[in-house]
């Protein structure tokens, strides 16, 4: 079996979370340092590489994006921003979450910058309470705490509630 | 997987960034906002504010925002010494107030100089704040000398961050008439630490600047001045090195034109030490240091040609790594239109790359603006006396 991946045909299978199997061409699969690593390390004797934490709706986007980016490899670098940017364009915060957990641990570091910078974008003109229910942060402060930071940066705060 | 954590202030593993992504990825999210969003978000919760306040943090995103070539914004500082933020990636920049610091003497002699998103505020070198636009944070400099005298002559101080010792420093040529015992055309230089919140006197300064531009770039800070000894008045550009604090003249290109008619600046375009040179007619000639330190790599890199009636008052600022901000002044509109809405005032950007020029319109900007510089957004702030690697 070791050998086998030597042949630039050879293909991967991934299974995620919820029981889906996806087959995957390697060069494909090659866009994941996680998976380049585990290939290298002749791990690949195994027939299916589980990913426990990613579920098949977003593994199918995650593989979607590599395909794209192994094919297109180093050749046509404006098509693919475009391809990003289509690609990310109307996914929910859920989705994005999902997905940057998936870059993450996966090791796609394209995917993961362009993921989080999707992220920032969408939040930065979103006001802090909001921000506090996207991210599931527990609000430590104290109403007086909250109001004393918030008027130390009152003019960030211009046109916010 | 390697797990990232976030070493906070404190020097605790913070894991509140929030539950449902991991904190190096929050972080990571937080490093690619603007200031104005991150000071927002200082109420999501104490370890946000935390995370957000640190100087580690501002190091972090000052260094994104470089990498990734964030537009720049433009200060100005006005005839009342009110301070003013211009975004001139707006359709209609329009000057907006900053909350500034009070000043004391306002003698008339202003000058800004900016780096890491810090600005240095000058009036006549005596009384300096540091300033940080993106936040209004600011901290007062102490004065250089005990006392003021109206006689004493400094010359536009410069600021600049020196990596090894992680400090911020302002460096000041200064003569003070009667109180230096020698030869009062020798200048000397005082040199502020933000660490020690102290100014030091070092060396002699047989140089005098001109133009008010100073540029901090790798790490030293450059003046364009003029020798004072001998009878050899040539124009040259010279750098302090902000680690070992000597100063090393930078050799001007070869056919450099030493004109005393000639107007001189120095910035920083796509990174490359650069000169520009320009007369009154409406052209500018860009001399780039391709290789810094290597004479030979100056190049006359390209000829602005704004057109025949147009004087070039100054180069105000950079919008952008490679487009200049141009004041001219245009006499015909002047004299045919002579309203007060019209005066002649322009203001071009001119973009040296694409060699393309646009013209905004800032009113009062050659009577009410005397000065400006640019910045980039950055959290640095004046009063963290340059803490960075404490907590690293």
């Amino acid at each position: 079996m070791a050998s086998s991946i030597e042949n630039n045909n050879e293909k991967l299978t991934l299974k995620s979370s919820d029981g889906e199997e996806f087959l995957v061409e390697k060069h494909v699969a090659l866009q994941s340092t996680l998976l380049q690593n585990m290939l290298d390390s002749d791990c690949s004797s195994a027939d299916v590489i589980p990913l426990p934490k990613i579920d098949a709706r977003t593994l199918a986007l995650v593989l979607g994006y590599c395909k794209k980016h192994a094919d297109a490899s180093s050749s046509k670098q404006g098509e693919l921003n475009s391809f990003d940017s289509e690609f990310l364009k109307d996914m929910d915060m859920g989705a994005l979450f999902n997905l940057v957990l998936a870059a993450n641990f996966m090791e796609i570091k394209g995917l993961l910058d362009i993921a989080a910078q999707k992220i920032a974008d969408t939040i930065k003109d979103k006001p802090h309470q909001e921000v506090r229910e996207i991210f599931h942060v527990e609000n430590d402060y104290t109403p007086e705490e909250e109001a004393a930071v918030r008027e130390e940066n009152r003019w960030a705060f211009e046109g916010f509630p | 997987m390697k797990k990232a954590t976030i070493i906070s202030d404190s020097g605790t593993i913070d894991d509140h960034l929030g539950s449902n992504l991991p904190p190096e990825i929050v972080t990571d999210v937080l490093y690619r906002l603007p200031v104005k969003s991150l000071c927002r978000f200082k109420c999501v919760s104490p370890s946000w504010k935390t995370l957000i306040s640190s100087p580690h943090f501002a190091q972090t995103h000052l260094h994104r925002a470089e990498a990734n070539h964030h537009p720049l914004k433009a200060i100005l500082f006005s005839c009342s010494f009110d301070l003013y933020s211009v975004d001139f990636a707006d359709a209609n920049p329009t000057p907006k107030k900053l909350e500034r610091p009070s000043f004391k003497h306002m003698s008339g002699s202003r000058s800004l100089s900016s780096c890491n998103g810090l600005v240095l505020v000058s009036d006549k070198g005596y009384v300096n704040f540091l300033f940080n636009p993106s936040t209004s944070e600011y901290k007062e400099l102490p004065a250089p000398f005990p006392e003021y005298s109206s006689d004493d002559v400094f010359y536009s101080p410069g600021l600049g961050y020196d990596s090894y010792t992680d400090d911020y420093k302002v460096v000041m040529p200064f003569s003070i008439e009667g109180r230096v015992p020698n030869d009062a055309a020798v200048m000397v230089v005082a040199v502020y630490s933000l660490k020690t919140n102290a100014w030091r006197t070092i060396q002699d300064f047989p140089y005098t600047p001109v133009g008010c531009r100073r540029v901090c770039f790798n790490e030293r800070l450059h003046w364009l001045c003029r020798r004072t000894v001998g009878l050899d008045y040539s124009k040259i550009v010279v750098a302090f090195n902000l680690a070992d604090e000597i100063f090393r003249e930078v050799q001007m290109p070869a056919s450099y034109d030493h004109d005393e008619f000639t107007h001189h600046d120095m910035v920083v375009l796509e990174g490359c030490l650069s000169l520009l040179v320009w007369s009154q007619a409406g052209r500018i000639d860009v001399w780039m240091m391709m290789e810094y330190g290597l004479r030979e790599s100056w190049t006359k890199f390209l000829i602005v040609n704004l057109g025949s009636g147009r004087s070039i008052v100054d180069v105000l600022c950079l919008s952008m790594q490679d487009e200049l901000v141009l004041r001219l002044w245009e006499e015909r509109f002047r004299v045919i239109r002579g309203s007060v809405e019209d005066d002649g005032e322009r203001l071009i950007l001119y973009n040296l790359i694409k060699g393309t020029q646009r013209e905004v319109v800032v009113p009062g900007i050659l009577t009410e603006y005397v000065v400006g510089d640019h910045y980039i957004e950055t959290l640095v702030s004046p009063n963290h006396g340059g803490r960075i690697s404490e907590t690293m």
